[in-house]
């Protein structure tokens, strides 16, 4: 019994306690390469973590993939960026689809542990960003069918999302209860009293700070959206729906792009006359890069009986904003403005999940200390054994899907030159724009303020 | 260890009683083995449906069809507007094969669907080739007609949480000589699904 104890012990250490300093790892790898601007060599990390298969072409690890699929689209790989996207979408589904009663059998089994084991839940930003992203590898790939397929399937996720975050609540409280057991109402204590709420104040986590956009939007998928239809709309309905989405990125971001192109838009809905459209140029910049999760340990009182306070120290995720690399870029000397905040959205969701995630995380040390109190009464050594081995297993979630930039801007031109100049920070890059096309999208991406933004045209 | 070995024949004979065999079924069948995403049930339906109405619609007969007058349909682009990765040639075909079938139009593959219709008339130099035989200038009829169309689809969530799916298929015939509309049609197919995860 001894023996069987101590090895299961031993391989909860190994698993949870690895599993934690192994994601740190695997991030390092991959976001070293991306802060660099190699793309194409942060996909090949990226590749590797999700196992993928040469041979298959298929891959088992969700936000490896999500990160693969990102990246290769970075490094102008739209084909096999899509075909991965792809999977990850199903591998969502079967998340989506998981019964309640694995779902159970995953959260006892990391309540041993910590939240590192369990599978990657995607969060919601992730699948918008999947469906907006195969959006665009498509309209680089010049397949506007397909593109609009994946930005209904963008806006669908999106209504989807509000949706969730107003039936979430009543449902996870009610799982953590039932985790929870007999503990349930010391974890409750602990979670509102006084001193937690002060212990994590003065470690600077304070939860509530941000607000999501208005009914969990992604104003970038919006904008993508109201942008395609602009460009290959046929109908005055098509003209009118892109005006809708440009109307509200305008009102949720106040951008000065959204209004120019809402205005166009209604000028198409009056008189559909594609001379209008004719040697605009758009500008879409991916600035900087989206926040991290970073393991913060503080000590924490946990209740043990209403009375007996205990502190033990927890391991929570705080978001860590690695920022913008430039305020804006130029073409031609026109600013580009802000139309998707994704630190906002990002923070936002991370928000909303936040209490769940410190509830689990009480609820488990909660009922690993009481554990460790009641051996400790009848066998001392053992008693310490498990305080060490709760010290070691105490770690945190950091998976997130870090290819994101930190924030996305737009502007519009109309071209008079074949040639076009864009200005960010102390570079400057003149780009070719196709004679034989009259609409143009100029792609930037810039990830440090020390190395070249890379650029990729669209040409309609 | 006997009790080990039962439980294991008896898991591994249920594991075999849940395979399911590969089996023919009826694909124009609405009825079993539905999906929440369009299947060729679907299209079937709505294209037979609309092909029936077209043939009844006394607008789309042609004045000499006694003498054996018939339109020519011309099919442009359908759009896909929904949430999946269809090709519009399932919807298209269906139709296109009822309406020859009936007797009362033709369809047009020579603007831009084939075009060996105008690669052959290349054949005119060719001295492999007898002369005689290729087809001469002059002969390729336009169409009378344009057949275009959009596959709309409308998710929306119940109270149960069930996700509720509406496609629409929706097709105009414009008569190419005066812009006018002469048949418009619309079938709706709605589903219910498991509205725990996306409908694609």
């Amino acid at each position: 019994m001894n023996i069987k104890l101590i090895s299961s012990a031993i391989s909860v250490v190994m698993l949870s306690g690895c599993t934690s300093m192994m994601q740190r790892n695997d991030f390092d790898s991959f976001n070293s390469k991306l802060d660099s601007g190699d793309f194409s060599g942060a996909s090949q990390v990226a590749l590797e973590h999700a196992g993928y298969d040469n041979d298959s072409g298929e891959t088992s690890d969700l936000l490896w993939t999500l990160q693969a699929g990102a990246s290769l689209n970075y490094a102008g790989e739209y084909e096999l960026s899509t075909k991965l996207l792809d999977e990850t979408e199903t591998m969502m589904k079967e998340e989506d689809t998981e019964s309640t009663a694995s779902e159970g059998v995953e959260l006892i089994g990391s309540m041993v542990g910590n939240d590192a084991m369990l599978a990657y839940e995607q969060a919601h930003y992730d699948g918008i960003m999947t469906n907006t992203i195969k959006a665009w590898n498509f309209i680089s790939l010049h397949d506007y069918q397909n593109a609009r397929v994946e930005l209904n399937r963008a806006e669908e996720r999106q209504r989807r999302a509000a949706q969730h975050f107003a039936d979430i609540i009543k449902e996870r409280s009610e799982e953590l209860e039932s985790e929870a057991g007999e503990s349930s109402a010391l974890v409750k204590q602990t979670i509102e009293s006084d001193l937690t709420q002060n212990t994590l104040k003065k470690a600077g986590i304070e939860q509530g700070q941000w607000k999501p956009y208005e009914g969990y939007v992604n104003p970038f998928t919006t904008y993508s959206y109201g942008l395609h239809l602009l460009i290959t709309g046929k109908s005055k309905s098509d003209f009118e729906k892109a005006a809708n989405s440009f109307k509200r990125v305008h009102s949720l971001t106040g951008s000065p792009a959204a209004k120019a192109d809402y205005q166009l838009a209604r000028s198409m809905v009056k008189n559909p006359s594609q001379s209008k459209l004719k040697d605009q140029v758009w500008v879409i910049f991916e600035n900087g890069k989206s926040p991290v999760k970073e393991e913060r340990r503080i000590d924490l009182p946990i209740f043990l009986l209403s009375n007996n306070v205990s502190y033990a120290g927890i391991a929570i995720p705080t978001l860590k904003k690695r920022g913008t690399t430039f305020d804006s870029i130029t073409i031609n000397g026109s600013k580009t403005s802000t139309i998707a905040d994704m630190d906002k959205i990002i923070s936002a969701e991370f928000d909303q999940e936040f209490p769940y995630i410190l509830a689990r995380e009480i609820t488990r040390v909660t009922l690993k200390t009481i554990a460790q109190k009641q051996v400790k009464d009848e066998n001392a050594l053992l008693g310490d054994a498990l305080a060490i081995l709760q010290m070691v297993t105490t770690g945190t979630d950091i998976r997130t899907f870090s290819a994101l930039p930190s924030e996305y801007q737009a502007t519009r031109i109309k071209a008079k030159h074949n040639t076009v100049e864009i200005k960010a920070g102390s570079f400057t890059i003149p780009v070719e724009l196709s004679t034989e096309s009259n609409k143009h999208i100029i792609y930037v991406k810039a990830v440090s303020p020390l190395i070249e933004p890379s650029v990729k045209v669209v040409n309609i | 260890m006997k009790k080990l070995t039962i439980a294991a024949v008896v898991a591994a004979m249920s594991l075999v009683g849940c395979k399911t065999t590969t089996s023919y079924i009826d694909a124009a069948d609405t009825t079993t083995n539905v999906v929440a995403a369009l299947s060729y049930a679907d299209f079937s339906k709505a294209a037979n449906e609309m092909a029936d109405d077209i043939i009844s619609n006394k607008l789309m007969t042609h004045p000499q069809a006694d003498v054996g007058g018939r339109y020519i349909i011309y099919v442009s682009g359908i759009e896909n507007d929904t949430m999946q990765r269809l090709d519009t040639d399932q919807l298209t075909k269906s139709l296109r094969v009822k309406l020859l079938q009936s007797g009362k139009f033709l369809v047009t593959t020579a603007f831009g669907e084939d075009d060996a219709t105008k690669k052959m008339r290349d054949l005119k130099n060719s001295k492999m080739v007898k002369q005689a035989s290729v087809k001469g200038d002059n002969q390729v009829l336009a169409p009378d007609f344009s057949l275009s169309g959009k596959i709309l689809q409308r998710d929306s969530t119940l109270d149960n949480g069930d996700t509720r799916i509406e496609y629409y298929f929706q097709m105009s015939l414009t008569n190419i000589e005066n812009g006018l509309a002469y048949w418009e049609g619309e079938r709706v197919v709605g589903k219910v699904a498991d509205g725990s995860s996306v409908s694609w």
